[in-house]
């Protein structure tokens, strides 16, 4: 059995048609329920519970049995604060094995899910590859397909979560700063990318024109997609649509981001199922193909990436996706990027010259018709602002869309390609599936 | 505001006693003849180690854009909100930017473009940071 | 400019002297009332109770105000305000009162407890108000999920 470290494969120019292009294909993908948090005593709905029902999932989505997987792949990052971490309360109380540790409910490492598996009578028995050092589902899903391709894993099951436990973000408390948080915190600038992003799109507003309040028809739209997701966050729990004055009239916590410019933490999981064209042909599902994959990390040169930086960064990223899967803008049917904050969507959008649109031309995009049933149906998963800070309801729709089977979500427009991914401009991964082995 | 306190660290220690002394002094790289701040072990711009040298600036900077801060995690700070935090960037370099309170400038009123300059601030008896204000 | 309301709970006809005191109850929804996400610890019966007795209720809250009033019609109880959380001084602008509290669970809602002019009691610390206790035996009964979060 092998373990490999996360490197990135395709970061680079230049690296022209990805050589596995259309070899690789996504056969199966599960999913979790979903709370905004783990409610503490509730020992079905941890976050690793979750994770193992969406691993499993996606195994019986693929037609497959857990001993039919010989590839693993997983983040071990902490997907939340930790309870012990919190500003009030006391140090969690562990419980009994397997919840005497952080492990299960504020991270899940890979020793615990293998163990979970075998523990529920699923046993990934067969596993030769294990990779447990990816950053987040961005570039997992490229090293995923990559590692298909090149043959260290023939079923791969690719796993990930974002969690979240009782209580608020952590303080940061203290008269003094060291580390990097020297050259921001005495200012105020918190540890959140919020503020980048924040700055960015106020240079974007001044580059181009526009507002903060350009923005609301994007943000009401991704909750009305999320509203048509089933399993989403808002559509379990708190299933209304936001109003354009409850756009206008929201709280701001780093002007110009608001509470409603901001995903809220879920606690939720998420499983996909590579395997290879060939094994793809006679299985379940039929086939969405894996047309390229990138990832980006681009250091910050000062203290703050600029709109010229993150202008960059996002052209690089769809220029070699496109590169990779043989593609043109044109090509891209679904397009799913990241929504964290919704100051800095309009950067994948731009990049990607998805339908079309061009630099400076978001707002007005965001102002026509981006209705799942109208001619620019942009982000039809409602992202993590629609659905909860999952990262993965991307992941989801895009390949529901793929397969036809998104429902009330279901684009009129065609639907056999898509490019998806996340987090930030300056730390990414997308991905380009295709419903044909190639354009 | 009460900022919270920096503590230096033998890299950036030079940094520091300059704000101290009320001069703001960068890293130079010798080999790209670029500047750099934040004070980090290797130059961020080029590929060359060890050239990196210390180079006081004149301190005169333009605003790119002012956020307004109306919650932060910051517990020192939280009485402070709403608070202005300003990028600026510095006229000898405008790749190289700095935050700022923008000092004397109240919320929502920060001038987009206008020329600051940095001004020094005692957190401690003897300890300073740099801000930078707004020239009239 | 919205018009401030006066407010009495005197019965009526009694005069200003005859005036009882009126305070002012301004809930935060999510941490703080059992409907919250998570649930809070103060019940439907210790708000109900706060309205028999006469104070003024309402809702300050980051739900959009359309979700704060559809909760409070769940809960059949009819309120004087639903406002988002940081324009919980403009309650204070539209009604005459002799106290404001804001109760809730977070420094959020402490600081625009203070900023609004409000007292603030944090859920998770406050003794029992005596609007917050059963008639029957006496004792202040927090919703099921206690006061733990």
């Amino acid at each position: 059995m092998t373990s490999s470290a996360g490197g990135f494969p395709r970061y680079a120019e230049g690296m022209g048609l990805w050589e596995h292009r259309g070899k690789v294909a996504v056969v199966g993908y599960g999913y979790s329920e979903i709370d905004r948090r783990w409610d503490g005593v509730s020992m079905d709905r941890t976050l690793g519970a979750f994770q193992l029902a969406a691993m499993q999932n996606a195994i019986e989505d693929a037609g497959l049995t857990a001993a039919d997987i010989d590839g693993f792949m997983c983040s071990e990052a902490m997907a939340g604060d930790s309870w012990a971490q919190e500003d009030r309360g006391d140090p969690r109380p562990y419980f009994d094995p397997p919840y005497d540790s952080e492990d299960g409910l504020s991270l899940t490492s890979a020793d615990w899910l293998i163990a979970g598996m075998a523990r529920e009578g699923t046993p990934l028995s067969n596993l030769q590859y294990i990779d447990r050092n990816q950053l987040a589902i961005g570039q997992e899903t490229g090293k995923a397909a990559q590692v298909v391709g090149d043959g260290q894993a023939n079923v791969l099951l690719m796993t990930y979560n974002m969690g979240n436990v009782p209580g608020r973000y952590k303080l940061e408390e203290g008269d003094y700063s060291e580390g990097a948080r020297k050259w921001s915190a005495p200012w105020g600038w918190m540890t959140s990318a919020m503020m980048q992003h924040a700055f960015v799109f106020m240079q974007y507003c001044t580059k181009y024109g526009g507002s903060h309040d350009d923005l609301a028809p994007f943000v009401l739209n991704q909750r009305r997609n999320g509203l048509l997701t089933p399993w989403g966050y808002y559509a379990q729990h708190e299933p209304y649509q936001i109003t354009l004055e409850d756009y206008l009239t929201q709280r701001y916590i780093c002007w110009p981001n608001g509470l409603l410019d901001s995903d809220r933490p879920v606690n939720h999981a998420f499983a996909m199922i590579f395997t290879t064209a060939e094994r793809a042909k006679d299985m379940k599902q039929k086939p969405i193909y894996v047309l390229s994959h990138v990832q980006a990390s681009h250091p910050t040169k000062s203290t703050m990436a600029t709109l010229e930086d993150h202008e960059a960064f996002t052209d690089s990223l769809a220029r070699r996706l496109y590169e990779g899967a043989g593609a043109r803008p044109e090509d891209l049917d679904i397009f799913n990027p990241y929504d964290g904050f919704a100051t800095f969507t309009q950067s994948y959008l731009e990049g990607f010259q998805w339908h079309g649109v061009k630099r400076g031309e978001a707002f007005d995009f965001y102002a026509g018709d981006i209705r799942v049933e109208g001619p620019h149906p942009f982000n039809s998963s409602g992202g993590n602002l629609g659905c909860g800070r999952t990262r993965t309801a991307m992941y989801t729709d895009s390949i529901e869309q793929l397969r036809g089977t998104a429902g009330a979500r279901q684009v009129t427009v065609r639907a056999e390609t898509a490019a998806m991914g996340q987090v930030t401009p300056g730390g990414n991964g997308h991905i380009f599936l295709s419903v044909h082995p190639q354009i | 505001m009460p900022k919270t306190i920096p503590v230096p660290d033998a890299l950036d220690k030079p940094f520091w006693d300059a704000v101290n002394e009320k001069r703001l002094v960068l890293q130079f790289c010798t080999a790209c003849e670029k500047l750099q701040y934040p004070i980090k072990a290797d130059c961020v711009h080029c590929d060359v180690k060890g050239q990196l040298e210390w180079k006081e600036v004149e301190g005169k900077g333009h605003i790119l854009e002012t956020l307004v801060v109306h919650d932060t995690r910051v517990v020192r700070l939280k009485g402070d909100v709403p608070f202005n935090v300003a990028i600026i960037s510095l006229d000898e370099d405008p790749d190289i930017n700095f935050l700022a309170n923008l000092p004397g400038t109240p919320v929502n009123e920060a001038p987009q473009g206008a020329a600051v300059e940095v001004v020094f601030e005692e957190l401690e008896p003897g300890r300073f940071i740099h801000d930078w204000k707004v020239v009239e | 400019m919205e018009q401030r309301i006066p407010v009495t709970s005197s019965e009526d006809g009694a005069g200003e002297a005859g005036r009882r005191p009126v305070g002012l109850i301004s809930f935060d929804i999510d941490g703080t009332l059992t409907t919250g996400h998570g649930p809070g610890p103060i019940t439907r019966e210790m708000v109900e109770r706060a309205k028999e007795w006469g104070y003024i209720i309402g809702s300050c809250s980051d739900r959009p105000v359309g979700d704060q009033k559809n909760m409070w019609e769940t809960w059949g109880i009819e309120v004087s305000f639903t406002v988002l959380k940081h324009m919980l001084d403009s309650v204070k602008s539209r009604f005459e009162a002799d106290s404001y509290v804001h109760i809730g669970d977070t420094d959020v809602d402490y600081h625009f407890a203070r900023v609004s002019g409000f007292d603030f009691l944090q859920v998770q610390t406050m003794d029992p108000e005596p609007w917050m206790l059963s008639p029957e035996d006496g004792q202040c009964h927090w919703g099921p999920e206690g006061r733990t979060r």
